[in-house]
């Protein structure tokens, strides 16, 4: 595990940003290496979000417990999408401890049920179901809605994992997913940093086909499997 | 561009210091020069950057007053002595703590007080630029009128004329009319030590004295003896040449001549003669004293040698040379007629050249040709027409030892340095860089003074410039200090102030700013801890970005010899050192380098290098 500072510092050091008697930066809003940092930083947010985008990164998912006291409740403000393509909310008590009971997604979303129960807004009792609310704020809706009674749900959800600040912890369970994916990182940074004749020559392919990070990205998925991949394909004969 | 390129950030564009300030041009200077910037030294060789000098405080005068006059009489044995004037007080200065009260009757406060010396009779004269103290004499003990033998010519006839001890009291037959302190002349007595001008303290309306050697024969006989008034000569300038004394812009009583030189009796600096001009019929050793006018009949400014001769300006006129061999053919010849000098101190004589402050504010070097007696002027501060522009009235030193030309003006905050090293190496004379550097000061007198003089320090051998503010602080400018200008100082100069050196290249072009990323190293040699400001101003985004870098300290080494060999564990002449510090380098090895890169993209920039504190460090080069 590292912070967002300590990889920023890792691809400054790899890239031979720093070196003499430059220290490592001790803050994002150091002068001395500005230009640097301001692109490592992109060039790890970018990676990261390449990353999230292909679904691989175990340290994304995690689960919370959504207190439901009204028709509408607010997800984690870290959420990012269900876990399962079927989601569904256990029930727990106030501990967290589960009931035993489930509720699923109302089948077709919100616009179905507005079209199958016109009151949807207004019914009342234990909620069955629930639906997906748009807007500025990741949210729940519950149908029926609750009334008088306070209900909790424990969610199954991949959390954002992007990083903004010096102490935001990269999301690689171990050091060594830390430093192949600093590598890759690396590798973006000096694209981000190229002009674009040198870019020409160090990565004639452009950044998508490029060896290096699709190389090191392979590996790094390998990595962060929980049992080796498949060394075969197709049918096997005896 | 190549791979290479991109691997090796060294391989870019290399910023020095080699060169000064060049204020003409934002983008066709060299890079080696700076189009602002202060506080920097030059070298004729090297390209780093060195801040000046600290400005130490040598001494307090005790009535902490505005100076305005530092001499020094270094006399024949060795022995030297300091005059400081400082407002109404001229103090006797040992060079170190101690300052004596040594002012003289007639003595104003704001006199600048200058001097020549007379080396047969080892003391100073004293003469004033502002014309304010008539001519004085200073023999390292005391100050007293120096004697011109001019007098009104209405002398009176004296009664009685004796002494006791060294004090003589002259009795009149009628009034005299003198008042204590008036400059009087007698003549005609048969002892010559009575025969003199002198100050005097009168008695009554009949009686007065004044100081006499304590061997003279008592009473004074002849026939007859005769006291006279004598004539208050002042002048803004004295030079010793030819064995004479040569006044230039005189004031005879309250009548200004500021056209006008006397030249003494040859070998005698105490006999003028103001009613015969060179060359006077009458003349016939050629021995005898003299005036002469600027040809021109305008203000004399300045006067100086050039090589063996004696070169003037006049106001707004044009550079005059002294010709001829004695009183009977000396005369003012026109030396450089394109232009005068312009200011009461502007022209100094800095070896084989003579630099001044011209009309039209450029400073001029006067250049002969091996074929002298065909002179050149070349406008030395070419590439400095602003700060030349803020100077109305500079007093120019030389020097010597750091061959260095100071040009103080009250006008300017600061100093103009020219170094004159510099001008005898390739990068002026093929190259024609800058030798121009500039010293400012955190200090509030922001080196502002009335007075600077090449001295030699009290008790050492070394040679150095001092200047005095207006709060009568006498500086070094070449100070060894730790704390900065003033450091620990007390009356009005507490606290330390920082030497902020600052260099700003012209516009960088050559780089590709518009694609590349600003990614650069600065080399430079360990001293103290230290911040390095270098601020990209970018050209179209109107933009400036600062990054700030910080130099790292020396690390500790030891000097002495370890488990008893020097041969083995210590290599003195190589200065490394071995087991005691695990070879770690000495301050001269300890080179290193450190990194930056400055947010910004456009089509060129401007760097400039700010540096804030009281540290010592060596910058060699920035590459981009």
């Amino acid at each position: 595990m590292s912070t967002y500072l300590e990889a920023v510092n890792a691809l400054l050091v790899a890239e031979g940003i720093l070196a003499g008697d430059d220290d490592e930066v001790a803050s994002f809003s150091a002068t001395q290496h500005a230009a640097s940092i301001r692109l490592a930083k992109r060039a790890i947010v970018q990676e990261l979000a390449h990353l999230v985008g292909l679904n691989t990164l175990p340290y994304e998912k995690t689960s919370a417990i959504l207190t439901v006291s009204a028709r509408t409740a607010n997800l984690a403000s870290d959420f990012s999408r269900m876990q399962d393509p079927q989601p569904l909310l256990l029930e727990t008590n106030v501990g967290g401890t589960s009931q035993s009971t489930a509720i699923t997604e109302y089948p077709g979303g919100e616009e179905a049920l507005r079209h199958r129960d016109y009151d949807y807004y207004e019914s009342t009792g234990k909620p069955i179901h629930f639906y997906w609310i748009g807007g500025t704020t990741k949210a729940l809706g519950f149908y029926p809605v609750p009334s008088g009674a306070t209900y909790y749900y424990r969610y199954y959800y991949e959390k954002d994992v992007t990083v903004s600040v010096e102490a935001d912890t990269i999301p690689f369970v171990s050091t060594v997913e830390s430093e192949v994916f600093n590598e890759i990182a690396a590798r973006r940074f000096k694209y981000l940093r190229s002009s674009p004749t040198i870019r020409e020559g160090l990565f004639p392919r452009g950044l998508a086909k490029d060896d290096v990070i699709n190389e090191t990205r392979a590996a790094l998925v390998q990595l962060m499997r929980y049992k080796p991949a498949a060394e075969t394909y197709g049918r096997r004969f005896r | 561009m190549s791979v290479k390129r991109e691997i090796r950030s060294d391989a870019g564009f290399e910023i020095g210091f080699g060169a000064g300030l060049n204020e003409r041009d934002a983008y066709n200077i060299d890079i080696q020069e700076t189009q602002a910037g202060y506080n920097f030294l030059l070298d004729p060789v090297g390209t780093v950057l060195n801040r000046r000098p600290t400005q130490d405080i040598v001494a307090y005068t005790p009535n902490t007053g505005e100076i305005t006059g530092i001499v020094q009489l270094i006399k024949t044995d060795n022995t030297q002595t300091q005059l400081v004037a400082c407002e109404t007080v001229l103090y006797d200065w040992n060079g170190i703590t101690n300052f004596t009260a040594v002012t003289p009757a007639k003595f104003v406060k704001g006199a600048k007080i200058r001097s020549t010396y007379w080396p047969l009779d080892d003391y100073l004269v004293l003469t004033d630029i502002e014309l304010s103290v008539p001519l004085y004499k200073w023999d390292g003990t005391a100050c007293s009128r120096h004697q011109t033998a001019l007098s009104i010519g209405s002398p009176a006839t004296v009664s009685t004329l004796t002494k006791i001890a060294a004090v003589a009291t002259l009795v009149t037959t009628a009034a005299h009319g003198f008042s204590t302190d008036d400059f009087i002349e007698i003549a005609g007595a048969d002892q010559e030590n009575y025969n003199k001008q002198a100050e005097i303290t009168v008695i009554n309306s009949t009686t007065f004295t004044f100081p006499v050697e304590s061997d003279t024969v008592t009473p004074a006989t002849g026939t007859p003896i005769t006291v006279d008034a004598a004539v208050t000569v002042k002048a803004k300038y004295g030079q010793i040449h030819n064995g004479r004394l040569w006044l230039f812009n005189i004031k005879v009583g309250d009548n200004a001549f500021p056209h006008m030189c006397l030249a003494s009796d040859f070998e005698d600096p105490e006999n003028f003669d103001n009613s015969k001009r060179s060359g006077d019929v009458t003349f016939s050793s050629g021995n005898e004293a003299f005036f002469l006018y600027s040809p021109d009949l305008k203000p004399i400014t300045n006067i100086s040698k050039f090589h063996s001769d004696l070169v003037f300006g006049t106001d707004g006129g044009q550079l005059f040379v002294l010709t001829g061999t004695d009183a009977t053919n000396y005369a003012f010849t026109s030396f450089y007629v394109g232009s005068g000098a312009n200011s009461d101190e502007g022209m100094v004589n800095i070896g084989n050249d003579l630099l001044y402050f011209r009309a039209g504010k450029a400073i001029e070097s006067l250049t002969s040709t091996d074929q002298y007696g065909d002179v050149a002027a070349d406008d030395i501060s070419w590439w400095i027409p602003d700060s030349v522009q803020a100077m109305d009235n500079p007093i120019a030193i030389y020097d010597r030892p750091k061959q260095r030309v100071y040009f103080f003006d009250e006008s300017l905050n600061g100093v103009l340095v020219l170094d004159k090293t510099f001008m005898s190496s390739a990068k002026y004379i093929e190259g024609r860089l800058s030798p121009w550097s500039k010293y400012e000061t955190t200090m509030e007198n922001r080196f502002d003074t009335k007075a600077a003089a090449l001295v030699r320090d009290a008790g050492e051998e070394d040679y150095t410039v001092y200047w005095g503010d207006a709060d009568g602080a006498i500086f070094n400018i070449n100070g060894t200090g730790i704390e900065g200008d003033a450091g620990g100082g007390v009356n009005g100069h507490s606290g330390t102030h920082p030497i902020n050196v600052m260099r700003k290249t012209r516009v960088i072009m050559e780089l590709n700013t518009n694609d590349e990323v600003m990614l650069g190293r600065l080399e430079y040699t360990r001293g103290d801890s230290i911040n390095v400001d270098l601020t990209f101003s970018w050209l179209d985004e109107l933009n400036e970005v600062t990054c700030t870098i910080p130099l790292k300290e020396t690390l500790a080494y030891s000097e002495g010899a370890y488990w008893g060999d020097t041969e083995l564990y210590w290599n003195d002449t190589a200065d490394v050192h071995y087991w005691s510090d695990f070879q770690i380098a000495s301050d001269a090895e300890q080179r290193s380098n450190v990194g930056f890169s400055a947010v910004g993209k456009s089509s060129g920039c401007v760097v400039k290098i700010m540096i804030a504190g009281v540290g010592d460090y060596t910058i060699s080069r920035i590459y981009i």
